[in-house]
């Protein structure tokens, strides 16, 4: 018995009671079907056996009134004018539910009361009503257990999370030219999905030796919101990633998008132990379908369509990916016009608009089909000969975080240099135009808005830039991310400071982290 | 109240507006309870008081944005004496110099293997001196060198010329061939005890990139695709 409930239940809980507690919650309380939601509320159904009649109540027919069900009879009455509670008294049936909320009031105890066993029942039909109605799952707030309570009991001095309080946010110790891996933890310790996943303890190690990269990270986080003030030494990180991704060690040269993407190899290897188990509990060992949280974050699909010229048969591949590289404009590949023979003009490699190249032209850009040209024939598989084709890349699926890498650093065969051209970048990004569902309206290169203002799926918030000063031979990283709607700080190694969202949006871009507006439960 | 059929029809402006007016109240009455029940609930299951936090230690969290100060009301640089131990050698590094240290520590470095010959080659040709008393030597004279890649060093000198030019792993990643022209350069010429300076700088932050393009292989799992 729960410290919530009281003894008088003890009385109803014999026979049958819980699928009697059920079809009440069932018929009178979550209708699930329009069925019972009519029976709910109209006059007696013909068809409809004695068993209950319809839901006014007994006594003075009001539908309102905050209707209580006896549990114990088939009575209704209102509250308001204490007609279950004339019922009770005469009947001694002591326990009463409310119709609206379902609550279980005790006529004896005179309040209403919280058993265990019976909230179990109510959350599962509620499920179960929500589930034939098309709502799914809800969320519902996190709840201590009888433990944890007693915890907080003895520990009074809790500190909450407001928007002015800089728990959350630490500087980090640059170890010798490693700016690049303090901008890239700065990111991922604010991505909220990740913070969420540590800060729950969700990580079970399965490794041996104290060499997991993905419990060093939950230390991270623990350093992040431990409340210290002075800047975290990250060398145990630096020494993990560096042991488990030997190709980045060697502390001259470091690209900050390279160390992302070893972190998240490294982390998504090291994650063994939270892949989900399937039905039979057994660990899905498919690494094709691996489900650990960085996956579940970083990894979208980017669907690739190669179409022969001559049949018009499509060849298409879907390949996972946990970043988008971009080219700029400025680099030797030529960047304007976006389609062949598009509408943009190609003097001196400016856009024909005023202004500035934005992020969305970037992406046009990368997902505009093009011809592969003479010299790059495929073999296709409806012509059964080497023919001319045009590929183009879309969206599959997009990850719940989009990280998008700027090409700065052109390093080809003639030239190394860093591209300095301003790309304006949005606050919020709607990628819908670039998936691939959307690809049969710009099949002919049309750049047409999306008018589809509802679909919210595809709406990005910007939550972290990584920007590097410099050149391509020396330089320095630094970052801006942002803590709760909308504060943004600039994280220097050591050092952080309030920033405006002028600054962020001014600033060049490198590393662009976009997460997801609205997450539904799957 | 009771219920009653209405027809819409018979129906006038004002009375459908006091009609909406109760569903409206109706509604929100609704509402008032349901978070009623919710506070009933917090406090009797006993976890209203979760919201109560400590006023004054959340005072001190509070953001600071003035100039010449970080968020925590810091002055900036002050952070110069910072220590670590390394994970490798247990030593104490500072922190700032942390990175070269491991570097050379886990004999990452592209002049940890030549490092490694010349002592190997220095050591060979002492004859009066025993080998332990060499290594005590070097270990008090070198700050950066550490004693586990010596022995790692040491290894290996049964399998190879002590004279040839040795790599390490790291160094196949490499992609620019101006360093690798430099590395035989250093590594054919005479066991120095000064080090020079390699063609470019050192110890600056270069953003090189070895994979350029969107197919490079993180996660490539590639469904059956048509043949090139």
């Amino acid at each position: 018995m729960s410290p919530a409930g009281c003894s008088h239940v003890n009385g109803y809980k014999v026979d049958n009671w819980k699928q009697n507690l059920r079809v009440i919650y069932q018929c009178f309380v979550w209708s699930g079907t329009a069925e019972t939601r009519r029976r709910k509320v109209l006059q007696s159904d013909a068809g409809w056996t004695e068993l209950a009649k319809s839901c006014i109540c007994h006594m003075c027919g009001a539908h309102l009134n905050r209707l209580h069900s006896c549990l114990y009879c088939v009575f209704f009455g209102c509250f308001t004018k204490k007609h279950i509670h004339e019922h009770a008294k005469n009947k001694r049936h002591n326990l009463a539910i409310d119709l609206l909320y379902g609550g279980i009031y005790c006529f004896v105890c005179q309040d209403y009361i919280y058993d265990k066993d019976m909230e179990q029942i109510a959350k599962e039909e509620q499920r179960k009503a929500w589930k034939l109605q098309g709502i799914g799952e809800k969320y519902t707030t996190w709840e201590p257990t009888k433990r944890e309570l007693e915890l907080l009991r003895h520990n009074p001095k809790r500190r909450k999370i407001t928007t002015n309080c800089t728990i959350g946010l630490r500087g980090l110790i640059n170890l010798g030219n490693t700016c690049f891996m303090n901008c890239i933890v700065q990111a991922l310790t604010h991505t909220p999905l990740l913070r969420d996943f540590f800060l729950s303890d969700r990580h079970k190690c399965e490794m041996q030796s104290n060499s997991c990269l993905v419990c060093e990270m939950s230390q991270l986080f623990q350093e992040f919101y431990s409340g210290h003030r002075s800047p975290h030494i990250p060398f145990r990180l630096l020494h993990l990633v560096w042991t488990h991704a030997r190709h980045l060690a060697g502390y001259e040269q470091q690209d900050a998008h390279e160390f992302l993407i070893a972190a998240l190899d490294v982390l998504h290897r090291h994650c063994k132990g939270d892949t989900i188990r399937d039905d039979n509990g057994k660990k899905t060992n498919n690494p094709n379908h691996c489900n650990c949280i960085i996956d579940q974050i970083f990894t979208g699909g980017l669907q690739s369509d190669v179409t022969c010229q001559v049949c018009h048969g499509v060849s298409t591949t879907i390949d996972p990916f946990w970043d988008i590289s971009l080219d700029l404009p400025g680099s030797s590949t030529p960047f304007w016009p976006l389609s062949p023979g598009g509408d943009g003009s190609t003097v001196n490699g400016e856009s024909h608009l005023s202004g500035s190249t934005t992020l969305t032209d970037c992406l046009r850009r990368f997902t505009r089909p093009e011809h592969l040209g003479s010299s790059a024939k495929i073999k296709c598989g409806g012509c059964h000969s080497y023919q001319e084709s045009t590929k183009q890349l879309t969206m599959k699926k997009l990850p719940i975080v989009a990280c998008f890498h700027l090409k700065r650093f052109e390093h080809s065969a003639k030239l190394r240099r860093k591209i300095t051209t301003y790309v304006s970048f949005p606050l919020e990004l709607d990628m819908t135009p670039f998936m691939a569902s959307s690809k049969e309206s710009r099949m002919n290169g049309q750049y047409q808005q999306s008018v589809e203002v509802l679909n919210n799926d595809n709406k990005y918030s910007l939550f972290a830039v990584v920007n590097h000063q410099g050149t391509l031979e020396s330089g320095h990283y630094t970052s801006f991310i942002r803590q709760h709607k909308d504060q943004w700080f600039k994280c220097d190694d050591a050092i952080i400071t309030k920033a405006s969202i002028k600054d962020v949006l001014d600033s060049e871009g490198y590393l662009l982290f976009y997460h997801k507006q609205f997450l539904e439960y799957e | 109240m009771k219920m009653e059929e209405v027809s819409m029809s018979s129906l006038d402006n004002s009375k459908l507006e006091a009609l909406a007016q109760d569903i409206l109240s109706d509604l929100v009455e609704d509402a008032c309870l349901g978070l009623c029940f919710e506070v009933h609930r917090a406090v009797k299951q006993g976890y209203f008081f979760l919201d109560d936090t400590d006023q004054e230690s959340m005072r001190d969290f509070e953001i600071v944005d003035q100039p010449g100060l970080d968020v925590f009301g810091q002055v900036f640089n002050q952070w110069k004496n910072k220590e670590c131990v390394c994970p490798n050698c247990s030593r104490s590094i500072a922190a700032s110099r942390f990175a070269p240290h491991l570097e050379k520590c886990l004999g990452m470095g592209r002049n940890s293997s030549r490092i490694a010959n010349r002592r190997i080659v220095t050591g060979n040709n002492t004859n009066n001196k025993s080998e332990s008393d060499q290594e005590d030597n070097d270990d008090v004279n070198d700050n950066d060198w550490s004693y586990g890649a010596e022995k790692k060093a040491k290894k290996r000198k049964s399998d190879k010329n002590p004279n040839s030019p040795r790599r390490s792993k790291s160094f196949k990643h490499k992609s620019s061939t101006a360093s690798k022209v430099s590395q035989d350069s250093e590594a054919h010429a005479p066991p120095k005890d000064s080090y020079t300076a390699p063609a470019r700088p050192v110890g600056m932050m270069g953003p090189r990139r070895r994979m350029d393009n969107q197919e490079s292989p993180r996660m490539l799992m590639k469904d059956e695709t048509f043949s090139q």
